[in-house]
């Protein structure tokens, strides 16, 4: 018959410390600490299927080491586990949430156990009716008395279903009536060929369903045969035992434990043969495997940091490759090593215009940090180029960054064309052109008199720049000064670009915007800018 | 690496049961309040509400970012924060907290910070959905830009994951971890372009701000709901946060596996 459990030379060592900080430093130097006490040392055993084991022992024999180490809730320090089918263990209040109630603990459980919700539902009543705790399954588990939690825990844990139950000390505090209950649970159980596994101190409740017992004394194992033989010595020794003196139990006690350090000790020291320092080896190996490891990522991080800090020719790599990404590769190689030593930035140092609506200036080659916007038709002297997509321009004596697109640089003088104030009186308001020679005359003239002399004035406004902005909106004019106060140009608004006249006019612009919406003409007299899209005109002295 | 695939492969073979806890957790944490979960939605609005009177109104003087009323500037930014800080901060204590729970079953204990990350996920979702629908009452359409959100969100959940797997190991060993985790993000908030615009800084120290991974996920939410770049604009940002989020990952994978069967011992 296959065994259902399996152990081979299992030993289970624990550290000890003295302080708290010790645990710590033993985690960072990744030494390992020398005052080790051996739990559990060289179990060999074997465990079939149906069968019930019971498990004796004085306490701090390793009884729960050992049920934990089945429960495979805690590694072995050293030897081979084999166990073929899914444990259950359950303790006196064994991992129930004290702030939620009984049916919420049952629910929580049972998911963790990886049930489905209709497969909850369905056990949910069974574990309530095993538990058999009345109302208080709805109240929080820590207003429970232990042998509440203790019915609980039983309870779900027997509903989930395992193939190896591990019952530790669960049931000493349930009274007759639930002890009976599990009994039957229990050899359901064992009918089924599922394997338990059953600690104990009550010899009368191991006696009466146990197969097999194991008995454990101080980490080892005395006997481990059919049950009364097991029993009949055991008894024996506790009657042996208790006959001593208070001070003669410490002594036999004393001695035991410190055969359990001493023994330590002496494997540690055996245990130069071959096999360890193969072991050894390999774990140092692959220590070192994940050092390299380590070094190679964080080395890698702290090159793409200084990647960040704009190393110059790799992050135009950087940018061009993203702009070309879907290009063709080897076009990208190519002109790749042009870019490197060409691209840093390209000296301009001319004239341009702004040739779309209105253009963004920022103050970074971000194009993130925005300082002004430059409305079409206004000069800009064009500093450098620096990328495929950027100019560095200059407007007034301050630098700032834009597309490239916003501007055309001109290379010869714009036309200068022959057309006059009247030429656009058709496509003038009525409000406007009735007294348009009138308006005209307070060009090039102190606001202050403006403002005494145009009755109307709708409102009046100071830029940032320091211009002024008067406005007169029944007659649909404004008029705008230069830092001294001087009106210097004039906008008419409303005007009618629907009009005849005004197809005529266009085609003769000097300049017309990258989206055919706004119209420059040059004159002796004026810079004259149509806007299309807000409908007005302005006029501006020609310096 | 290997520690990586191994706790990635037990989050796959486990997602079912990391959906199933998340939802009893989001069920059970607000079982005692009158509100129920609705707190998970009540909680950020009020934060919302009371940065948007502080910053917007009373310091910017409500003045817009850009051409982005601040409002709309700010939960772009806030909505995705919230879902960080709380769940590193839960994620952090999720395994001290759970330990207790787990000790006395087998139970792959990697699972619990990707719980708590699911967890509070449902209001992270709730939450975006409503950002974009204010953003759209606003007429602020980000246009192709909003198929980069699942490329952040992705990015977003890599990183919260190595994060919190570190974060909640570490935690168990060393206990002051949790308190310093607490204060630090509060820290970290306002070292981040949430609450205002860092591009009036030098250009040097916008660029040690973007060294915080967070920045180029929050940077990145708002690329991608007000519209504005691809994620592939800054490539030597891009590459920074994968190779410290892997990095991240790694360590905390290599901890947590060195660490796991001691849980119980350090408690």
């Amino acid at each position: 018959m296959r065994p259902k459990i399996a152990f081979h030379n299992v030993s289970k060592s624990f550290n000890l410390y003295k302080k708290q900080s010790d645990k710590l430093l033993e985690v960072i130097s990744f030494k390992k600490n020398k005052d080790n006490f051996y739990a559990l040392k060289n179990l060999s055993f074997e465990i079939y299927e149906g069968e019930a084991i019971g498990i004796v022992g004085l306490n701090g024999s390793g009884k729960s080491t050992l049920s934990n180490l089945l429960a495979q809730i805690i590694p072995p320090s050293s030897g081979t586990i084999q166990i073929n089918g899914e444990t259950s263990l359950i303790a006196i209040s064994a991992g129930l949430n004290n702030q939620l109630s009984g049916i919420e603990n049952i629910e929580l459980k049972c998911l963790m156990h990886g049930l489905k919700k209709e497969e909850i539902n369905r056990l949910k009543s069974d574990i309530v009716e095993f538990a058999d705790i009345g109302k208080f399954i709805d109240q929080p588990v820590k207003s429970y008395s232990s042998g509440m939690k203790s019915r609980l825990g039983f309870a779900i844990s027997i509903h989930t279903n395992p193939d190896i139950l591990i019952v530790d000390e669960a049931l000493s505090v349930g009274d007759q009536t639930f002890y009976e209950k599990c009994l039957v649970k229990i050899n359901e159980f064992k009918s089924q060929g599922k394997t338990i596994i059953f600690i104990s101190h009550s010899l009368s409740q191991i006696e009466s369903f146990c197969d097999r017992v194991m008995w454990i004394h101080f980490g080892k194992i005395e006997i481990f045969a059919q049950t009364k033989e097991v029993i009949k010595e055991y008894k024996a020794f506790i009657k042996w035992f208790n006959k001593l003196t208070e001070q003669e139990k410490k002594k036999y006690r004393r001695e035991k434990l410190d055969n359990q350090y001493k023994e330590t000790n002496d494997m540690e020291k055996s245990f130069t043969s071959t096999r360890q320092v193969n072991r050894k080896m390999s774990k140092k190996k692959s220590s070192s495997f994940l050092t390299f490891q380590f070094t190679l990522l964080f080395l890698s991080v702290v090159l793409s940091a200084s990647l960040m800090f704009g190393i110059q020719p790799v992050q135009s790599i950087g940018n061009y490759i993203s702009s070309y990404i879907d290009k063709d590769q080897s076009a990208v190689k190519e002109t790749l090593k042009e870019e490197e030593s060409e691209f840093i930035s390209k000296e301009i140092n001319k004239e341009g215009i702004v040739f779309v609506e209105q253009a963004e200036i920022y103050g970074d080659t971000g194009l993130t940090n925005k300082i002004s916007d430059m409305s079409f038709a206004n000069n800009v002297s064009v500093e450098d180029q620096i990328n495929e997509e950027i100019y560095k321009v200059k407007i007034d004596g301050v630098s700032g960054f834009t597309k490239m697109t916003n501007i055309k640089l001109i290379e010869n003088e714009l036309p200068v064309v022959q057309i006059g104030v009247t030429d656009f009186l058709p496509i003038f308001p009525e409000e406007f052109s009735n007294a348009f020679e009138y308006f005209f005359t307070f060009l090039n003239t102190e606001s202050e008199e403006v403002k005494s002399k145009v009755r109307g004035l709708s409102n009046e406004e100071t830029l940032n720049s320091g211009e002024r902005i008067l406005t007169y909106s029944v007659n649909d004019v404004q008029y705008k000064t230069d830092l001294e106060g001087i009106t210097k140009s004039i906008t008419v608004s409303n005007i009618d670009t629907d009009r005849d006249e005004w197809y005529r006019i266009k085609n003769n612009a000097s300049l017309i915007s990258n989206d055919s919406q706004s119209y420059l003409f040059k004159t002796n007299e004026f810079n004259i800018v149509v806007d299309q899209n807000n409908n007005t005109t302005t006029f501006s002295i020609v310096e | 690496m290997n520690h990586i695939w191994q706790v990635l492969k037990e989050q796959l073979f486990n997602f079912n049961l990391i959906i199933r806890l998340a939802f009893y957790e989001v069920k059970s944490k607000y079982k005692m309040h009158y509100l129920g979960a609705f707190w998970q939605i009540l909680n950020p609005f009020i934060l919302i509400g009371i940065y948007w009177f502080v910053f917007g109104l009373g310091i910017r003087g409500g003045s817009p970012v850009g051409e982005t009323p601040f409002f709309l500037w700010l939960i772009t930014a806030l909505v995705p924060w919230f879902f960080i800080s709380s769940t590193i901060i839960q994620g952090s204590s999720s395994i001290y907290t759970k330990v207790s729970l787990v000790s006395k079953m087998k139970f792959p204990v990697s699972v619990l910070p990707s719980i708590q990350i699911i967890a509070n996920s449902f209001s992270f979702i709730f939450m975006l959905l409503f950002t974009i629908g204010v953003l759209l009452l606003n007429d602020v359409y980000s246009g192709l830009y909003i198929l980069q959100l699942p490329y952040y969100l992705f990015s977003l959940y890599f990183l919260l994951f190595g994060l919190t797997i570190l974060l909640s190991t570490i935690t168990i060993i060393i206990r002051d971890i949790q308190s310093l985790v607490q204060s630090f993000m509060r820290v970290i908030m306002y070292m981040l372009p949430i609450l205002w615009n860092v591009n009036t800084l030098p250009d040097l120290l916008v660029t040690i701000l973007k060294l915080n991974p967070f920045f180029y996920i929050i940077e990145g939410f708002r690329h991608t709901l007000l519209g504005g770049e691809w994620f592939f604009n800054d490539l030597p940002q891009t590459l920074y946060f994968w190779l410290i989020s892997i990095l991240l990952l790694f360590i905390g994978s290599t901890v947590h596996l060195k660490f796991r069967h001691k849980f119980v011992d350090y408690i």
